[in-house]
């Protein structure tokens, strides 16, 4: 694609996230907000997050890989137990590095 | 007089240092009325998902230019669209030539996400000014997302906290991008340290703080079986806003059910 069509098609993609950002913060803080709604937008972090990471560790190449072939999955189990033991953000992030860095340079698998 | 020397008697040599560091702690990440506490206390919240932005901005940064994306757009990618997946996503749209309007459209799909995150936070933002609540909507991430749903749920932090926060975040982003540019073309291999691995683990890392209640835990439980199922149908990008949807129809179902 030539260098300009790209820029164009950059500004595009920003413009579509920025109004998918942007809208729903403006209009949900103009009026007061029933309960059952308030439950929804309690649950919406734990959907998004839970779904996405399950994607990120479960598909490997576009594909549900679920053999000790999969790195990021077994690389996740350490990290999941130190995150419940910590309870930070940083330790889980170095652990989790270390894990990756582990199974991929000993090959336990 | 008599209480000091008391304390001063009780605590044995050397912890002096102790005390400062539980004084200097308690003061840090609490609500108290002090504006460079409230800087301080963004960057420190900051300070985790640094590791992640740079790890996975120097990847972006360098695939960009590997994939022939000239420098300028490949920072312009980072300064204008901020959102890490979509990024990656739409470099390899770009490469296989796709058409602008089906990048366009995955970029839509991939952010929709976006739509119910900036929903659910915009209740705390009732108090805030209107450009205030559209310049902190536009830098919204999945991670600052989850720090901040985790600092409004115990309090109302400090606008300025929040925005230092965002900033920081940003400012990092588009730096490391520039860093991964400036690398680009040359022989380094990402992977093996292992940075690839970054954004998994910092999603795990912000998802269990969440995680309060049983209902919560079941919500994750039917998220993460439901992401399996969908995706094994191929709903490939529509998975995350599917399975959040389906999932959140059954956590109503199951929180209405409880109370009676």
């Amino acid at each position: 694609m030539e260098q300009n069509l790209i820029l164009y098609t950059i500004f595009g993609m920003s413009l579509i996230t920025l109004l998918i950002k942007v809208i729903p913060a403006m209009l949900v803080s103009n009026y007061k907000i029933p309960e059952y709604i308030n439950k929804i937008l309690e649950f919406v972090p734990l959907a998004v997050l839970s779904s996405m990471v399950v994607q990120f560790i479960i598909i490997e190449d576009g594909k549900i890989n679920l053999s000790f072939t999969n790195e990021f999955l077994w690389a996740s189990v350490p990290t999941l137990f130190v995150t419940i033991f910590f309870k930070s953000l940083f330790i889980t992030i170095i652990v989790g590095l270390l894990s990756i860095i582990f199974i991929r340079y000993f090959g336990i698998f | 007089m008599n209480g000091i020397q008391e304390v001063g008697g009780s605590t044995p040599p050397g912890s002096t240092k102790k005390l400062i560091l539980r004084f200097i702690l308690k003061f840090i990440l609490s609500d108290k009325n002090f504006w460079p506490i409230h800087i301080l206390n963004g960057f420190l919240l900051t300070l985790p998902i640094l590791l992640v932005y740079v790890a996975m901005g120097l990847s972006f940064g360098f695939l960009a230019i590997d994939n022939g994306i000239s420098p300028l757009n490949a920072i312009l990618m980072s300064l204008l669209i901020y959102a890490g997946t979509a990024q990656l996503v739409g470099i390899q749209l770009i490469v296989i030539e796709a058409s602008v309007f089906s990048i366009l459209l995955t970029t839509f799909i991939i952010n929709s996400r976006f739509f119910v995150m900036s929903s659910s936070i915009g209740r705390f933002l009732v108090k805030f000014k209107f450009y205030q609540r559209f310049l902190y909507a536009c830098q919204l991430t999945d991670a600052t997302f989850a720090i901040h749903t985790v600092r409004f749920s115990r309090f109302n932090p400090p606008k300025l906290e929040l925005f230092t926060t965002n900033i920081f975040g940003h400012v990092v982003w588009v730096i490391s991008t520039i860093v991964g540019v400036y690398l680009g073309g040359r022989d380094y291999n990402f992977d093996s340290l292992g940075i690839d691995f970054a954004m998994p683990a910092m999603f795990i890392g912000l998802l269990l703080p969440l995680v309060l209640t049983k209902i919560h835990l079941f919500i994750c439980i039917i998220a993460g079986l439901l992401t399996v199922i969908l995706f094994y149908f191929g709903f490939s990008y529509w998975t995350t806003l599917s399975a959040t949807i389906i999932t959140i129809l059954i956590g109503l179902y199951i929180d209405k059910w409880n109370k009676i």
